[in-house]
């Protein structure tokens, strides 16, 4: 059974069923005996989450991971700012086909309104399949 | 107020100061490092407040190398009103396309500071602000470490630096003590410059006084010549001030009017204000048209006031003011403003030191003169120091004066004549070397040298051949070739015989007032004659005595007894 609607994931499943949504974003297809179900996206959707760790953050230092060609916070926007409590901070976040510049962030720490100051630090990450580190240099200010 | 409050953050990343103006209540002062703190402050909240659009979702707004070198990134910026309430270090902005340099003065508190910059003085000279609660002028002050003045100022705009970043500060109040500090290019962070400001105690006539004072005036602006120290050759100057009325120190007063702040006077072309003397003497060859006497003149990297040039046609020195840019270099060609005419620097050029005011120190009774500085010989006493433009001392002579009193006018006749050391009238202080016989003698040779201490001018009594001395005035006299030089005379008849004697009659008049006298130039003390006759209608024994013409001049009074 193919799909007759635009969609946004393929996906290849196991199960031989079919499930027609309605819904304008997915039109799964599951064929019977294959096992096979695809889902098709808009190249701009994410395609999954991956985790950034910020590591060696100094706590209380405010943080903002944004898109770096658009400045917007990345996705989703809850986990994307806050301030640190701990040293090591786990952010998911969502992630694009492999190209989408929504991958390509930039990362903002900053302390400076209370003792100890430190300099704005910024860096740029790539989000990928894997999972992502990112130590934070601080200095103080 | 607080920082947040007196300035504001635009969505341009404008940085504007929105608190109350200079001397109001609650106007604001802050340091670099304040604000540079106060940004960062806002650059880590979670969102923007009120005025102050920052943020963390922001671009970072500024960068700290140092407490005192804070750099506006990424856009934001101040404007110079905002500059004004800060102090305390450097702020770079739009890449170092612009930045202002931290200053700071020490000086007694209430000091008014001028700032010439470029060549000309700024006139928004905000930093003399009084602040509000305060009764002295200077913002940001720090009495107790002695800053007067605490502020920040633009020295380069639009990637270039302002006249590269070179700054003359100065105090020019009346009454007090003028002073100068050349910042020669500002440095980042804070730039200090000592100046003086405290009561002048040769400068206390109220300036409305010193006003009137017109008769002080400068006969000769530019290349003068004068022989200061008499001894017949001329050092060059570049004026030739001549004090009219004035005492010396009186002098020293007008010339600080005329320079004073606020002064609507011109010396050499400049206002009084932007004038300091010669700042270099410059070497100069390959002469080109005729310069003026004084004049602006420019050169490749710099302009100047020209003060004194020592030939207008074929100069080989002229002496300059610098104004803007730095001095000329080897080979370089100057351009008189005025004339046109131009010269190359031949290789020397050299630096001279300023005094403030320009002409020198007073020490309340003399002068010390600045630098170049020419002044009429007489005008001039023995305390008195000048210093011409090779830059050698030159100490004028003790004139000396010798006064006769008690005389009466229209009856006494006052003969004042050197003393043979033995109570007597020396007449034979010359013998004559050649007869005198000629119908228009102007010319009377003696053997004896001529003392130094002889009047340029006065009168010489010689022995005629019927054994009277006749008088005759002296104009001038040559010490070298033993000559004076008199009023043509007829010794055609009654000659004066070669080896006949002669003497300087220093008084030799009817008395035309109640004191008669002479003005020598001192060299060892001389032994006077005097002698007073009065044969007319109320006749007085003859009064004769000895005197003595020392180092501080002298005096006698004659005694008029009656011979009636």
């Amino acid at each position: 059974m193919t799909t007759s609607f635009p969609v946004k994931q393929r996906l290849m499943m196991s199960r031989m069923f079919t499930r027609i949504l309605t819904t304008e974003a997915v039109k799964s297809a599951f064929m019977c005996g294959l096992g096979q179900h695809s889902i098709e996206k808009l190249p701009t959707d994410s395609v999954g989450t991956t985790v950034l760790t910020l590591t060696n953050v100094v706590v209380g230092s405010r943080y903002r991971v944004e898109v770096a060609s658009t400045g917007a916070l990345a996705e989703p926007t809850a986990n994307a700012t806050g301030v640190a409590a701990a040293p090591t901070i786990d952010i998911s976040l969502s992630r694009y086909a492999v190209g989408n510049a929504n991958n390509d962030l930039r990362i903002k720490v900053r302390k400076a309104s209370s003792a100890p100051l430190y300099q704005p630090y910024e860096t740029q990450a790539s989000l990928s399949g894997d999972a992502l580190s990112v130590y934070i240099a601080q200095q103080e200010d | 107020m607080t920082i947040a409050t007196d300035f504001e953050i635009q969505a341009d990343k404008d940085i504007r100061y929105v608190g109350a103006a200079h001397g109001a209540s609650g106007a604001g002062y802050y340091t670099v490092l304040e604000f540079h703190r106060w940004l960062q402050d806002l650059a880590d909240d979670s969102g923007s407040t009120g005025d102050d659009l920052l943020d963390i979702s922001k671009a970072t707004p500024s960068d700290k190398q140092f407490d005192t070198i804070i750099t506006l990134v990424n856009g934001y910026n101040i404007d110079d009103t905002a500059a004004e309430h800060l102090y305390g270090g450097s702020i770079l902005q739009a890449g170092g396309d612009v930045i202002y340099d931290g200053l700071q003065v020490i000086a007694n508190a209430g000091a008014h500071v001028e700032i010439v910059q470029n060549g000309a003085l700024i006139t928004n000279d905000f930093w003399n602000s009084i602040p509000f609660g305060s009764s002295t002028k200077g913002l940001n002050p720090d009495t107790a470490n002695g800053r007067s003045h605490r502020f920040i100022l633009k020295v380069r705009t639009g990637g270039a630096d302002i006249d590269g970043r070179r700054l003359i500060l100065q105090t020019r109040e009346w009454g007090k003590t003028f002073s100068e500090f050349k910042i020669n290019g500002t440095d980042r962070g804070i730039n200090v410059a000592p100046l003086t400001y405290a009561d002048d105690l040769n400068n206390t006539t109220a300036s409305g006084t010193v006003a009137t004072w017109t008769d002080v005036t400068n006969v000769t602006e530019g290349y003068a010549l004068l022989d200061v120290n008499a001894d017949t050759t001329d050092e060059a100057y570049y004026s030739e001030w001549d004090r009219g009325s004035r005492s010396i120190n009186q002098f020293y007063e007008r010339a600080k009017y005329l320079t004073r702040r606020g002064t609507s006077e011109t010396l050499y072309g400049l206002n009084g204000e932007l004038f300091r003397g010669i700042t270099h003497e410059v070497t100069v060859d390959t002469p080109s048209g005729t310069f003026s006497a004084f004049e602006a003149i420019s050169w490749s990297g710099g302009t100047g006031q020209m003060l004194a040039i020592n030939s207008t046609t074929a100069p080989t020195k002229l002496w300059l003011q610098l104004l803007t840019g730095v001095a000329p270099t080897d080979n370089q060609t100057i351009t008189g403003g005025t004339s046109g005419a131009t010269c190359l620097v031949n290789v020397t050029v050299t630096e001279r030191t300023l005094s403030f005011p320009f002409v020198g120190i007073s020490t309340g009774s003399a002068l010390i003169g600045a630098y170049g500085l020419g002044i009429e010989t007489a005008d001039l006493s023995v305390s008195d120091k000048l210093f011409d433009l090779t830059n050698t001392q030159i100490t004028p002579p003790n004139l000396v004066t010798f006064t006769v009193l008690g005389l009466v006018s229209g009856e006494d006749y006052i003969l004042v004549g050197p003393d043979d050391g033995a109570g007597a009238l020396d007449d034979a202080q010359f013998t004559l070397n050649g007869a005198l016989s000629g119908g228009t003698v102007t010319s009377v040779v003696v053997n004896e040298a001529i003392p130094s201490d002889t009047p340029a001018s006065g009168t010489l009594r010689i022995l005629r051949a019927n054994g009277a001395y006749s008088r005759h005035p002296y104009s001038a006299y040559n010490a070298g070739t033993k000559t004076f030089t008199i009023t043509s005379h007829d010794f055609s008849s009654n000659n004066a015989a070669n080896g006949t004697s002669a003497y300087i009659s220093y008084i030799d008049k009817l008395a035309d007032a109640s004191t008669a006298t002479f003005q020598s130039q001192y060299a060892s003390d001389r032994a006077l004659f005097v002698r007073r006759r009065d044969g007319g209608a109320s006749p007085t024994k003859t009064f004769e005595s000895s005197a003595t013409l020392g180092s501080a001049g002298g005096s006698i009074t004659v005694q008029r007894l009656s011979d009636a």
